[in-house]
């Protein structure tokens, strides 16, 4: 029995050192095992797949598709609504969320050349808020002078307005509303509105306005409770010589193109140089980032953003339970070939590696499909789009998003689909493998 | 030598006690062709387990190679079964996604990298048992006697010192049980390697040279048989 020595039972021995070391069986030999497990039950592994699959690829396109509103979102917020900041006075910018008369820039001329030979377009506007009369209707209104020879250097209403409408004109009171609020009156083109409001300095003032115009843009909340009309006209009857605010377009960006919407890094720079050249001038005046006027905009998206995760995570989730079921089951069934395995000789760690890799190459196909097939659908929202006109109807929810949009190509979704499905996979292989293994290899034998 | 001394086992489950083998002593000689007999719940299985190192013994001790095998941790008694254990099973539990010749060389792979010696190995083997020809079938494709041939392959490529077979002939018909008895007898003979096995197949009893009776968790019955009654026994039921 020279064989069946000592040194066999208490350390490894020398001779087959280098196959020791290897666990039990060669990475190879235990890949191609796993592959091989794959084809014994081939139903439940292409349903396990498909499933990983369809979520992965749900889960790119909805990223894009939300990703893609957000842009749009964004993009419409600043064309329709704040421009890509504002220049206003030092006492207003203390107080952002009211807009008053009393702040006004009254050097808004001098100020807008300054901007214009700076390369920013620029439009000066006066904010004020009302009450809009109609027969026997009436509702609370946000109104806008806006100057309509420069107002579309930085603003896109003129491109939002329905036929037969017509554009404002400097001295004519005319009056554009979103189609929202003609509906809830009844309005239609020609007729008179009354809106009454408090002047610069707070005496009692009546309008009387003609439809001229309606518009219905993609951001829906100018299709509601905002109307437009002359600056001229505004201020003559507000009793105002300046402005509330000078709207700023695309910002220059040395890189030959202006950059309509401007974020970050970028945008604050800008924004802290204009202050910095602008201060010396005009003392009264500060800029403004779009960002800060729109904060409740972003607090809402950033609670949104918080639920689409949660969203996508359900997702996720689901194609986690298949997979989870799916290796439970296979390591079940194969308990008592861990128990020859083991009674062989093979280690725990290469009985778990079968498993591993298993759910592993599981993963791998399944994202790889749900990759190939959720960019397929992206690439589709990208350069096709949506309609979502039909999905909410009339009602604002938070997004300045209506009628069509498109998707956004998100890289880094595409690549941690890929890489998350691969790897956690693995890592819920991992669960039922130890528990098999954590009974005895007699009880693996005996298993039936 | 396999040398198992005053063995218990005692299984519990919950509060009642199932004492397996109550004080078990054997000497096994090396290269026998050993056969253990006994009723059905008689201890055969737990015998063989604790001697092929994959149980351990309430009380007494296994001692293999002069090595007790009390004194091992798991892992060092997986190393052990790896290198110097073989493992012929009831119902084969061949892997049924490999094919014959990688059912048997993923075991000598446990042991031994360079791929070509794994390959001539492997090849040889299959051949002693007779299924050179069926290498690249899988299990599904092979009849009981011819799944049994790859586990008993399986069990010898390593070239072990002991080879444990609990009840190798149950799940297949006499005739074929015979064949592999006399494969496996054939192996010992040219390979001195040890064969344990258990069986309740008279037989099986017949081919072996020692027989050991088991009964309700002693041994009741220990007969050496000289080689002639053997061959005459093999003739006689053949
Ligand atoms: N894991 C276990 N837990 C509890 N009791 C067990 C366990 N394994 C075996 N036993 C009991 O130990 C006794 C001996 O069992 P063993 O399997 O060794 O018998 P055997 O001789 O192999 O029987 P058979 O011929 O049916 O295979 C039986 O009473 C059995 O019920
Ligand atoms: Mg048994």
């Amino acid at each position: 029995m020279a064989s069946l020595s000592s040194r066999a039972l208490t350390s490894a021995p020398a001779a087959s050192g280098a196959a020791s070391r290897g666990g039990g069986g060669n990475g190879k030999f235990l890949l191609r095992l796993a592959w091989r497990n794959l084809s014994r039950h081939r139903r439940r592994t292409v349903i396990t797949t498909v499933a990983l699959a369809v979520s992965v690829a749900v889960l790119i396109f909805m990223d894009s598709m939300l990703g893609g509103i957000d842009q749009e979102s964004q993009r419409n917020l600043v064309w329709y609504e704040t421009g890509s900041g504002r220049v206003v006075t030092h006492a207003q910018l203390e107080d952002l969320d009211q807009v008053a008369l009393k702040h006004e820039l009254v050097d808004y001329l001098p100020l807008s050349e300054a901007l214009s030979a700076r390369g920013i377009a620029n439009t000066p506007r006066v904010g004020f808020v009302g009450e809009l009369f109609f027969g026997e209707g009436s509702l609370p209104i946000r109104l806008i002078g806006i100057d309509p020879d420069t107002d579309e250097d930085v603003y896109r209403l003129r491109d939002s307005l329905l036929p037969d409408s017509s554009y404002l004109e400097a001295g004519i009171p005319g009056l554009i509303l979103g189609s929202w609020t003609t509906d809830d009156l009844g309005l239609s083109l020609g007729d008179f509105v009354e809106v009454r409001t408090r002047t610069r300095h707070g005496a009692m003032q009546v309008l009387e306005l003609e439809l001229v115009g309606i518009l219905l843009s993609p951001n829906p909340t100018i299709n509601r409770g905002v109307g437009y009309l002359p600056l001229d006209v505004a201020q003559y009857d507000l009793e105002m010589e300046g402005v509330t605010e000078i709207s700023l377009g695309a910002l220059p960006s040395g890189l030959g193109r202006p950059i309509a919407v401007p974020t970050g890094a970028f945008l604050n720079r800008e924004i802290e140089r204009l202050n910095a050249e602008l201060g010396a001038r005009f003392p009264n005046a500060a800029a403004v980032g779009w960002p800060q006027l729109a904060r409740d905009y972003l607090a809402l998206m950033e609670t949104k953003s918080s639920s689409n995760a949660m969203l996508l995570f359900l997702i996720l989730l689901i194609a986690a339970v298949g997979i989870s079921n799916t290796m439970l089951i296979a390591v079940y069934e194969r308990i008592r070939e861990f128990g020859m395995m083991r009674a062989l000789g093979m280690d725990d760690a290469a009985i778990r590696a079968t498993m591993v890799f298993e759910a592993g190459i599981i993963g791998l196909l399944g994202s790889m499909a749900g990759l190939v097939v959720g960019a397929a659908a992206t690439f589709w929202l990208v350069n096709w789009g949506i309609d979502v006109s039909g999905l909410y109807g009339d009602v604002s929810i938070g997004y300045r998003v209506t009628g069509e949009f498109r998707g956004a190509w998100n890289p880094g979704t595409l690549a941690t689909s890929v890489v998350f499905g691969v790897l956690a996979s693995m890592a819920i292989a991992l669960l039922p493998a130890r528990r098999a293994l954590r009974l005895d290899v007699v009880q693996c034998l005996r298993h039936e | 030598m396999i040398s198992v001394d005053n063995v218990t086992k005692v299984y519990r489950s919950g509060s009642t006690e199932v004492a397996a083998l109550r004080g078990v002593s054997l000497q096994v000689e090396d290269g026998s062709f050993l056969a253990i007999a006994g009723p059905s719940g008689s201890g055969k299985t737990t015998l063989l387990n604790l001697i092929g190192c994959l149980d351990t013994a309430s009380s007494g001790e296994v001692i293999i190679g002069g090595v007790r095998v009390s004194d091992s941790n798991r892992k060092q008694l997986a190393l052990f079964r790896r290198h110097h254990l073989g493992f012929i099973f009831q119902s084969f539990n061949l892997i049924p996604v490999l094919t014959a010749y990688e059912n048997v060389s993923f075991a000598l792979s446990l042991l031994i990298r360079d791929r070509t010696r794994v390959r001539d190995r492997t090849m040889a083997i299959l051949a002693d048992v007779g299924l050179a020809d069926m290498a690249d079938r899988r299990p599904g494709e092979l009849s009981g006697g011819q799944q049994q041939r790859v586990a008993i392959a399986r069990a010898l490529v390593k070239g072990p010192d002991i080879v444990l077979a609990d009840e190798p002939t149950a799940n297949v018909d006499s005739e074929t049980g015979e064949g592999l008895l006399e494969l496996m007898r054939e192996l010992n003979r040219r390979h001195s390697t040890t064969f344990l096995f258990s069986t309740h197949d008279g037989m099986v009893m017949d081919y072996a040279d020692r027989l050991v009776t088991l009964q309700d968790g002693r041994i009741t019955g220990d007969e050496t048989r000289p080689a002639e009654s053997q061959s005459a026994a093999a003739a006689g039921s053949g």
